[in-house]
């Protein structure tokens, strides 16, 4: 069981986790059979707040379980408790722990917040870990996931797990959430982290939380569909996320956090002023057939013709064979490509599938020969060729650098 | 001794008189008691035959329509079924899902003739972890009334519904019936979630 900080009760400092937790222990304790009224529990619910209520609860537990003989039948003083008061580790506190029911012994509450919940234990921890073992994601960040579900075990006792598509996507289910997503993410294929395996998403699945009444919330979602019903971000849901986001960002875990808002998520760098854009482009040269830069989204290629860079669109577009290649851009790329190569380059428009050198900067170009004329169906060849370097680039995701 | 009789008179007097009343108590209650026994009866009968005729919305079931693979899913709502993260990609792909209503007559009841099914569906406004954040409104996504089908011999129908633009916000269901006095109805929450 979580120890108190403070005192809760008559006079007490009251911190309202503190209050949660004593709360809810004397929810979830039964009064003894002899009682007047016999059974049921302390306190009814719990809130955090210590009305009269709760003092009074307290009292009636002291005057059951701590301020009685060994027997329970006669009222003794008790020199280390205090009346309506609980201070941590006293008599009282000791007596709580003890009476309530073994499946309650291990409640938790985060600090400043007032969800109490059950400690996860170390059979479903293994099973959160298990689960994350089995995903895909580079060597070195698998290992920063699981220190960072150990690490909320220690500290909290919950068991996070990855969420469903938390690990490495490829670019085809990033283009798809960028498409049918609805506004969810910014990121094109090869843009994420997670399409390298360097970033996951983390969620709360299985959290066993108690209700006001004490009821048992069996079947949480990730994300908190119960406990934040209209997924607004409660103070409460809030305090669980950030325990997340603290317990990934700390120097014993070692991960990044991502967007501001993207609260399940953590990385494996810190990508803060990178270009994303521009580290895809890099794959993408080191990759494929082709020379790649980027700037804020926009990418550019030479289209393997090994001369000038062609603005050839977004990496949704280029992934969405609609890259913004035209008849007169290939004429053009042809047209300052490097004699060699535009001999050995046939038909127009369609790059060679081996990766050509890059001519040294200043080296004289052969004159110009006369070449059949780009056609449309060339400028579709083009399209479908940018679409299968990022292919390669997919392929290649484990070869991706962050700087 | 008079003073005694006659304390004993008026005693005899009172008990008779006490006697009478209770007698007349008891005769009055014999009638009473049968007729409210035969009340209880009936009004429990009727209240069982209610209980059993009532129909009532008894679930929902709910698929995943796989874009990619024109499949569906197993229903979402049972036991064990995956997490609603992120569906729009991946082994999913779903943009629009099939809702199933129940509806539960009880065996050999009658089938009110104008009875329909009403699904309310309320997509959340917020969704909290989106790079592109936008002002949490709810919306109701669908307001759809349906006649019956035909029922199974166990007094079971299911009547569907086609959700489209799903995804990635929590959806409310709330199936109701019509033209059923005292119908109960029935919300269900549909926990999808999208994350970056």
């Amino acid at each position: 069981m979580q120890l108190i900080t403070g005192t809760v009760g008559e006079t007490g400092g009251n911190n309202i986790s503190d209050v949660a937790l004593v709360q809810a222990i004397l929810v979830k304790t039964t009064r003894p059979a002899t009682a007047t009224p016999p059974g049921g529990p302390f306190l009814t619910s719990y809130d955090g707040v210590c009305g009269d209520g709760t003092k009074a609860a307290i009292r009636d537990f002291q005057n059951h379980h701590v301020f009685v003989s060994a027997d329970g039948r006669q009222s003794v003083p008790n020199p280390n408790a205090t009346t309506g008061l609980v201070r941590p580790n006293d008599p009282t506190w000791a007596k709580l722990i003890e009476k309530v029911p073994t499946e309650f012994s291990n409640l938790r509450v985060l600090i400043g917040g007032k969800t109490v919940y059950v400690a996860a234990t170390a059979a479903q921890l293994a099973t959160k870990i298990g689960a994350a073992n089995a995903l895909t994601f580079t060597a070195a960040f698998r290992t920063r996931v699981n220190a960072c579900i150990n690490r909320m075990h220690t500290m909290h006792g919950i068991a996070i797990g990855v969420c469903r598509q938390g690990d490495r996507r490829n670019f085809q289910t990033q283009y798809d959430l960028l498409t049918s997503g609805r506004g969810v993410t910014n990121a094109g294929p090869g843009e994420s982290n997670h399409n390298f395996g360097m970033a996951v998403d983390l969620g709360f699945e299985g959290l066993r939380w108690l209700q006001s009444d004490g009821t048992v919330t069996e079947n949480e979602t990730a994300w908190f569909h119960r406990l934040d019903p209209r997924q607004v971000l409660t103070a409460e849901a809030l305090k669980f996320w950030e325990a997340l986001r603290t317990a990934g960002t700390s120097a014993e875990v070692g991960a990044f956090r991502g967007p501001v808002g993207d609260r399940p998520h953590l990385q494996n760098w810190n990508d803060a002023g990178v270009s994303m854009a521009g580290r895809l482009a890099n794959l993408l040269t080191r990759s494929g057939t082709m020379r790649w830069t980027a700037t804020r989204g926009a990418y550019s290629s030479d289209l393997g013709m090994g001369g000038e860079l062609y603005a050839v669109g977004s990496a949704a577009q280029i992934w969405n064979r609609q890259a913004t290649v035209t008849v007169e851009m290939l004429t053009r790329a042809r047209a300052g490509q490097p004699a060699a190569a535009r001999a050995a380059q046939a038909p127009a428009g369609a790059p060679q599938r081996q990766a050509q050198p890059v001519p040294p900067q200043g080296a004289p170009n052969r004159p110009q020969q006369p070449a059949r004329p780009v056609t449309a169906a060339d400028v579709t060849a083009m399209r479908q060729e940018l679409r299968r370097q990022f292919e390669l680039a997919d392929a290649n995701w484990q070869n991706w650098t962050p700087n | 001794m008079l003073a005694a009789d006659t304390i004993n008179h008026i005693n005899d007097h009172n008990c008779g008189l006490i006697e009478r009343f209770s007698l007349g108590r008891r005769m009055l209650m014999m009638r009473i008691i049968p007729t409210f026994v035969v009340l209880a009866f009936v009004l429990t009968l009727s209240i069982a035959v209610a209980a059993q005729d009532a129909p009532r919305i008894s679930g929902f079931q709910v698929n995943l329509f796989n874009s990619k693979t024109g499949s569906f899913s197993q229903d979402m709502l049972s036991a064990g079924a995956p997490e609603m993260g992120n569906v729009p990609s991946g082994e999913f792909a779903s943009v629009s899902v099939f809702v199933a209503v129940q509806i539960e007559f009880g065996i050999n009841a009658s089938i009110p003739q104008k009875m329909q099914v009403r699904l309310v569906a309320t997509e959340n406004g917020s969704m909290p972890f989106a790079a592109k954040r936008a002002k949490a409104v709810d919306r109701v996504i669908m307001d759809s009334t349906s006649v019956l089908g035909p029922i199974d011999a166990n007094g079971n129908t299911y009547v569907g519904f086609w959700l489209p633009k799903t995804g990635c916000r929590s959806i409310s269901l709330k199936a109701s019936l019509n033209g059923v006095k005292n119908a109960n109805s029935k919300t269900v929450i549909l926990p999808f979630a999208c994350y970056e």
